[in-house]
């Protein structure tokens, strides 16, 4: 089953920018796919269409359900859609209120709310935070809930933008470890090519509102050529170690592709032409 | 950036604070009502309801300082309608002399004294119950009081939304100050300031945007459902029942 499917989307927004130029894509269930792309290549506005929350279109099928009007509830219980900001998206007084503000959407009786709630809250590591006000909390810790309460509607889908941006090391490295462990289906916008490098299989280019690249992680990312073309940089080792003469370098440096990019040296593998 | 919360001291775990805020706001109308029906001449009884509010503050726990300290708010508001009183009111029961040859007359003082009085202790029976009560069980009790669900809502978001939007206005006079020497005039700080709170306001409208997209995008279709937080206790009666009595007895000793 096709977790996402898009096929020939454009849309333009009422101030005439076009946004989306006949954008295809195609995701299979269990996939962690990066969308990556410079500021105004439609990343956002690809991820608005995929719950409808922009506009309803039958060029996006989520699990095989076109998003139309009629969907609309199953759609949004599918897709979990985090927002970049989390004060966008903490809007209630109490965490606890946010968390259950989507199942109580989707219509889960009050008797089961507390549970879903403490759930979602566990998942993320924010275990009996409900009662705080989401102001008095760190923007690491927002991030973590703004995903807690998407989680409590249980999707099928988790659909990420930015969810590195702005906080510090250690809660960006809480964030990669969380997301590592979801066995979700996952769609990340981001520029954070370091945290793409660990945490998705597939990526995606997008330039000016159209896909111009489409393949795995350590193919796209290595193609130093073709992410500074469309205004992106490759990961800091790609860098380096391409500018070495390492034929194929890692995208992320683990101890073993350290280990393998040693031995080419010795094989003499490396130039420095 | 800390902001002082209303309710910053909600979360104590006191009698006080444990009260169902449904009979919390009913109680605190009725004494600010008998506050504002006494007759200003009534000392006995202004002391009574001070007596039974500096009670009430003790045994919540919170600091008599905090409550004082903001009650002192309404008094430039007050004293501005107070202080034109005296010379409103004609003499007729006598001028009170103030010393140097200058006298007042004693009905105005009257008036000065009832409107300080009463304003004064139905600022601290607000203050102590939105000290004593989380902002949202305040709002849960005032819907379930009938309060409109409109208005519920609209005070949420600004409970939520209002430091963040302060924290914007900061970073942008923060930002113009550095770009600036110190020595501009007033005509400079007012055109900039207009600029500020054009930015500042269509920042807002555009957050307004995002936080209803983030919402539609989590089912919202228009109804925000509430839980009903709090059960009302057989304990929140009795200890209700007493308070009235109290302040019955009140009236009762002080006619």
């Amino acid at each position: 089953m096709k977790a996402v499917d898009v096929t020939g989307l454009s849309y333009t927004y009422p101030d005439g920018t076009r946004a989306l130029r006949n954008v295809d894509l195609c995701i299979e269930e269990g996939e962690s796919v990066a969308l990556l792309g410079p500021n105004g290549a439609g990343k956002s506005t690809l991820l608005l269409h995929l719950n409808g929350v922009l506009e309803t279109s039958d060029r996006v099928h989520i699990d095989g359900l076109p998003v139309l009007r009629e969907n609309l509830p199953e759609v949004r219980r599918r897709v979990g859609l985090v927002f970049q900001d989390p004060d966008d998206q903490l809007f209630s007084p109490t965490v606890f209120d946010d968390v259950a503000f989507g199942p109580l959407n989707l219509g889960v009786p009050p008797d089961d709310i507390p549970k879903r709630v403490d759930a979602a809250l566990e998942k993320v590591g924010m275990a009996g935070y409900g009662g705080r006000s989401p102001f008095h909390l760190s923007l690491g810790e927002r991030k973590r809930i703004a995903l807690a309460t998407v989680l409590s509607m249980e999707p099928s889908l988790l659909v990420l933008d930015e969810p590195t941006s702005n906080v510090d090391p250690r809660a960006r490295r809480e964030i990669i470890e969380l997301l590592r462990g979801m066995r979700l289906t996952k769609i990340i916008a981001s520029h954070d090519i370091d945290m793409v490098a660990e945490l998705c299989d597939r990526v995606v280019v997008l330039a000016d509102g159209r896909i111009v690249a489409d393949g795995p992680v350590d193919e796209v990312l290595a193609d130093v050529e073709l992410l500074e073309r469309n205004g992106l940089e490759p990961p800091s080792s790609v860098r380096v170690l391409s500018m070495l003469g390492i034929q194929h370098p890692p995208v992320v440096l683990s101890p073993g592709a350290a280990r393998e990019v040693r031995d080419q040296f010795r094989r003499g593998g490396g130039s420095s032409s | 950036m800390e902001h002082d919360f209303l309710d910053q001291y909600a979360h104590l775990s006191g009698p006080v604070q444990r009260l169902h805020p449904c009979p919390k706001i009913v109680l605190a109308v009725l004494t600010i009502l008998l506050v504002v029906l006494t007759p200003p001449t009534n000392t006995a009884r202004f002391a009574g309801v001070g007596m039974l509010l500096a009670v009430t503050l003790t045994v919540s726990g919170v600091p008599a300082g905090f409550v004082l300290r903001r009650s002192l708010v309404v008094l430039p508001f007050v004293l501005a309608v107070a202080l034109g009183a005296p010379f409103l009111e004609p003499g007729t029961d006598g001028y009170v002399p103030l010393g140097a040859g200058f006298e007042v007359p004693r009905a105005g003082l009257l008036v000065v004294w009832n409107v300080l009085v009463k304003s004064w202790l139905s600022a601290i029976t607000m203050l102590l119950m939105v000290s004593t009560t989380p902002f949202p069980s305040l709002l849960g009790g005032a819907r379930s009081l009938g309060v409109p669900r409109i208005m519920a809502q609209v005070l949420a978001f600004m409970y939520r939304y209002l430091f963040i939007i302060q924290d914007e206005l900061m970073r942008l006079v923060r930002a113009r100050t550095s770009r600036s020497i110190g020595n501009e005039g007033f005509m400079w700080h007012a055109r900039t300031a207009g600029g500020l709170l054009g930015s500042l306001f269509i920042r807002s409208y555009e957050r307004g945007e995002r936080v209803y997209l983030a919402m539609a995008a989590r089912g919202y279709a228009g109804e925000l459902p509430m839980l009903e937080r709090q059960e009302l206790a057989s304990r929140d009666v009795a200890a209700s029942l007493v308070m009235v009595l109290v302040l019955a007895c009140v009236v009762g000793v002080t006619p």
